[in-house]
């Protein structure tokens, strides 16, 4: 596989780097993780996990996102992370579509703008790059380091 | 299973699994929140009245697609009967895209109809084979390793 493929998963990934990591930073520097956690804990969440549970998790997203963004950025365990961020991304869809059936918004209950401006621009995303084989990654650390 | 496979799967899994999120909160609101004969008179019998239409279809459409979509949207969360649950819902999208854009300009299909045919596609332009994290593909590893 020639440039042209190095170069098509390259674009698909450092967006989705970006998108990740300045969602992390902008948790911290804008809201601050333990506010972030303790606004997560005070979500329809505390009607099924425990508030200290949600905190708990609220604080750590800031940080997770800002590692796998850096991860998927520099494309080091690329995949694993690519992995890891389909999981996360999935969850967070299941979270708001529970929260459209207790907020129903719409014909489908799941506010729209989520689904189509946040969940489907970076499923698409991280799906693009998980179609193209790990060994056409070339301007990756992966790829330096001769994973 | 080789890396590529496992990526392979990832990417499936998670439009699937988005896919399938998406149709069965949309299903599980209209059936059990709304009602299948109310969603029907307020999004097929109300707004087609003055169409060529008839009533009575527009009753039976509308009250059988909240629950083809809480069920087939089910099937596809879980990735059983996955490809005959894509079928119908590609179906559905076709028919629901036919009445929108009977009453409404091209853009009304683009927030809801489009982004759910991008996931459907990607699910199914892939190979069933390929979806390993499912219970088709629990059931097809289970007869294979029968045999």
């Amino acid at each position: 596989m020639g440039f042209e493929t190095a170069w098509a998963v390259f674009v698909p990934r450092t967006i989705l780097g970006f998108v990740y990591l300045f969602a992390g930073i902008h948790k911290i520097v804008n809201v601050g993780p333990l506010a972030y956690g303790q606004a997560l804990a005070m979500t329809d969440g505390a009607r099924f996990f425990p508030a200290a549970l949600l905190t708990g998790v609220g604080t750590l997203v800031p940080f997770m996102e800002i590692a796998l963004g850096v991860l998927v950025l520099v494309g080091l365990w690329t995949r694993p992370a690519l992995h890891a961020l389909a999981v996360l991304l999935c969850l967070i869809a299941a979270g708001y579509g529970v929260s459209g059936l207790l907020h129903p918004m719409g014909a489908t209950a799941m506010n729209i703008t989520i689904v189509n401006t946040f969940i489907l621009p970076r499923a698409a995303l991280i799906i693009v790059t998980l179609l193209i084989p790990a060994h056409a990654d070339a301007l990756s650390v992966d790829r330096l380091l001769g994973r | 299973m080789t890396n590529t496979d496992r990526d392979r799967a990832w990417a499936i899994f998670t439009a699937r699994t988005i896919l399938g999120i998406v149709f069965f909160i949309a299903g599980v609101y209209k059936v059990f929140m709304w009602g299948p004969l109310e969603h029907a008179r307020q999004l097929f019998v109300v707004p087609y009245s003055d169409t060529f239409l008839p009533v009575w279809a527009l009753w039976a459409t509308g009250a059988a697609v909240p629950v083809i979509e809480l069920i087939t949207g089910a099937l596809v969360l879980i990735g059983l009967w996955t490809r005959p649950s894509l079928f119908i819902l590609g179906g559905i999208l076709i028919f629901v895209s036919f009445g929108h854009l009977l009453v409404q300009p091209s853009t009304s299909i683009n927030p809801y109809i489009l982004p759910r045919s991008a996931l459907l596609l990607v699910v199914l332009l892939l190979p069933a084979a390929a979806d390993r994290f499912s219970l088709d593909g629990l059931l097809a590893r289970r007869a294979k390793a029968r045999v």
